[in-house]
């Protein structure tokens, strides 16, 4: 189909191609030790946590999880860039993720980032409560730029 | 399209779009076979076949909970939409109760005519599902 030839995200997405697909991407990151078929963060802990690497251009539309709580304090950064995106590591998880049970399951970054090829994200999470969390995983929610190439369903 | 990132697809969509003749509304729905059993991996399930190019704007289930998870696969280009692991449901698919009963993707998918989406599901560890259903809702695209 000849459409896919073209769409634009300009300066948006600088150094992409103008030629591909987009198609959704979900990456979840699980969080937390894994007990009985589910991850675990147990009350006064924290863990690190990285995405996978892919080798194409991601854009990241938001977070979920399938748990919320203020008690539950997170940090992201993007590892190859010399910066972090929550500054002091005292956020709240809802201001940062959504999850199924409201109005936004997807929570929206107020851009959306662009994750370049071979970059992975760093989520620092850290339980505040005295109660443990499980089921503990984040979604990075967003769109991967097939270059046309490489994506042999569209002819 | 979903949240304030729409504009920015927008051109996408347009030329997938305008590249045919009309539309029509579609909606696949495929039964989820759960016996109810914790942790069960079920076989493999698929959308029904469409015989017309498709664009996927969001995903549907009847039942509520964050331990079922889900891979989603478009058989025609082998593309796996979640390459980790398996992702919660609530991430891909709303439910009846929510706000947002169809949960949008992010940028619509383009499912050719030859193509199904091989969806693999995982019951809940605790308080598992019993049966269930995915709708995907989007629209049917016609030369």
């Amino acid at each position: 189909m000849e459409g896919h030839k073209t769409f634009e995200l300009g300066a948006i997405v600088p150094g992409m191609k103008d030629c591909g697909a987009l198609v959704p991407y979900f990456q979840t990151v699980p969080i937390g030790y894994k007990l009985a078929g589910a991850y675990t963060i147990d009350a006064n802990s924290q863990f690190y946590a990285y995405s996978a690497p892919v080798k194409e251009w991601v854009i990241l539309h938001g977070f979920n999880a399938s748990y919320l709580g203020d008690g539950l304090k997170i940090q992201v950064a993007d590892k190859s860039v010399p910066d972090v995106m929550i500054p002091f590591f005292s956020t709240p998880f809802p201001g940062v993720v959504g999850s199924r049970t409201q109005a936004e399951p997807v929570r929206s970054f107020a851009m959306p980032y662009v994750l370049p090829p071979g970059h992975r994200l760093q989520f620092f999470v850290q339980n505040t409560t005295v109660t443990t969390q499980d089921r503990g995983a984040i979604t990075m929610v967003g769109v991967r730029f097939i270059p046309r190439d490489d994506f042999p369903c569209f002819n | 399209m979903t949240g304030i990132f729409a504009p920015y697809f927008q051109a996408y969509v347009t030329k997938i779009i305008s590249q045919y003749k009309n539309f029509l509304e579609l909606n696949l729905t495929t039964r989820i076979p759960f016996t109810g059993v914790a942790s069960e991996n079920l076989p493999s399930v698929f959308t029904p076949p469409v015989d017309a190019d498709a664009l996927l704007f969001g995903a549907n289930v009847d039942f509520d909970s964050d331990g079922v998870s889900l891979r989603v696969t478009d058989t025609a280009s082998g593309y796996v939409w979640n390459p980790q692991s398996l992702t919660p449901i609530g991430a891909m698919a709303g439910f009846s109760a929510n706000v947002l009963p169809v949960l949008p993707l992010t940028c619509p998918f383009f499912l050719s005519r030859q193509s199904k989406l091989q969806m693999d599901f995982v019951n809940a560890a605790s308080s598992p599902i019993t049966g269930g259903a995915i709708t995907w809702k989007g629209i049917k695209l016609l030369s």
